[in-house]
C-alpha cells in the first residue's frame, strides 16, 4: 500500500485535504471549525500530512493575534485532483492518464479491489454510490 | 471507515468521500465578500479607464502622470479589499485575486482591453461623454466577470481555487511597472 493510502485513510484527513482543496491558505481556526474536531487532533493530522508533504503549515496573524495557516502542497494537490477525477469517473471506465490503472472501472465486487503492481487499493461503493481511489500513483505524480 | 482498516465497505467508503466533498462545498459557499466589494473594484476600473485614455490622448507629462495616477485608486481598492475578505473569511482565495481583482480571467480581460481601446480611441477624437461611457462599460464588465467567477467557484471550488502561478505575476507585472516608471521618467 502505498504512502498515501496509509495518510488519507483517516477520513478527517480525507476530508481536510479536500477542504483545502477549495482555498489556497486556509486559518486554522477556520478548519478546525469545518472539520468539527479539536485543536490538538487537527494539529496531529495536519503535522502527519506535513510530514509526508501533502500540506505546509506557516505561523501567521488573523485578527491581531498569532495562528497557523495551512495550505495544500503542490504534491498534495495533485493527490487530491487525481483522486477526485478518479472518484468521478466511477460510473464509467476511465480515460483519464493521470488515473492509476483500474480506476473508474466498475467493478462487480463491492470491497477492495487490490492492484499490487502498482500499489492502489481501490474501494468500490454500491452501484450507486461514488468509488474511492486513493493509491501511490500520488506519490509517482509528486 | 477506519474499524476497517485498509478495507473500508463500499457504504464507508462512499460516506467518506460524500462527507468531504460536502465540507468543501461548505466551506466555498460559507465564505463572503467584504462589502462594497464588487462595486468599488468597478469604480477603480472606471478611474482608471478613464484617467488612462484621458492621458495618453493628451500626450503631455503631465497627462502621462494622469495616467499613472489612474493605477493608484485600482490598487488601494484591491489591496484593501483583498485584506478584509482574507480578514473577515480567514482564508486566502488565489483565484479570486488574480480573476476577479486583478483580471487574470479571459472575459475580464477582454471586456478590461477593449474598453480602455475603445476609450483611448475616443478621448484622441475628443468624444468625452464617449470616454465616460467606455470607462462605466469597462467597469460594469469586470466586476460583472468577477460575479461569474464567483458562481463558477462555488459551483466547483477545487477547480478555481487557484491563482495565477508567482511566476507568471512577476512576468505580468514588471514589464507594466518598468513601463509606468519609463513614462514618469521621460515626462
Amino acid at each position: 500500500m502505498g504512502e498515501l493510502n496509509r495518510h488519507l485513510l483517516a477520513p478527517a484527513r480525507l476530508k481536510l485535504t479536500t477542504m483545502l482543496t477549495a482555498v489556497s491558505e486556509v486559518e486554522f481556526a477556520v478548519l478546525r471549525d469545518g472539520l468539527g474536531v479539536s485543536d490538538s487532533v487537527l494539529s496531529k493530522h495536519v503535522a502527519t500530512l506535513a510530514d509526508a508533504g501533502y500540506v505546509r503549515s506557516r505561523k501567521g496573524t488573523h485578527e491581531g493575534r498569532r495562528t497557523t495557516w495551512v495550505s495544500l502542497s503542490p504534491t498534495g494537490r495533485r493527490c487530491s485532483a487525481t483522486t477526485s477525477q478518479c472518484c468521478a469517473r466511477s460510473s464509467t471506465a476511465s480515460t483519464d492518464p493521470h488515473c492509476p490503472k483500474g480506476s473508474g472501472e466498475r467493478v462487480p465486487s463491492v470491497i477492495d479491489a487490490a492492484v499490487p503492481e502498482e500499489g492502489v487499493i481501490m474501494w468500490h461503493a454500491t452501484a450507486q454510490g461514488p468509488a474511492a481511489l486513493v493509491g501511490s500513483s500520488c506519490d509517482r505524480l509528486g | 471507515m477506519e474499524s476497517s482498516g485498509i478495507h473500508p465497505t463500499p457504504d464507508e467508503a462512499a460516506a467518506a468521500l460524500l462527507d468531504a466533498g460536502s465540507a468543501r462545498d461548505q466551506l466555498a459557499h460559507r465564505l463572503t465578500l467584504p462589502s462594497w466589494f464588487y462595486t468599488s473594484i468597478c469604480l477603480a476600473i472606471v478611474v482608471q479607464i478613464a484617467t488612462l485614455a484621458v492621458g495618453v490622448a493628451d500626450q503631455t507629462s503631465a497627462g502621462i502622470g494622469l495616467a499613472v495616477a489612474g493605477l493608484v485608486p485600482f490598487v488601494l481598492v484591491a489591496v484593501v479589499q483583498l485584506v478584509r475578505f482574507r480578514r473577515l473569511n480567514g482564508v486566502w482565495v488565489g483565484g479570486l485575486a488574480s480573476r476577479v481583482v486583478f483580471g487574470g480571467d479571459a472575459a475580464a480581460s477582454t471586456v478590461y482591453f477593449l474598453a480602455m481601446g475603445a476609450a483611448i480611441w475616443a478621448a484622441f477624437e475628443e468624444r468625452w461623454w464617449l470616454v465616460g461611457l467606455c470607462a462605466i462599460a469597462g467597469g460594469v464588465g469586470y466586476a460583472l466577470c468577477g460575479v461569474r467567477w464567483m458562481r463558477s467557484y462555488r459551483g466547483d471550488p477545487a477547480a478555481h481555487s487557484r491563482g495565477e502561478s508567482v511566476l507568471l505575476l512577476v512576468i505580468l507585472v514588471v514589464p507594466v511597472l518598468a513601463g509606468a516608471v519609463l513614462l514618469v521618467g521621460a515626462s
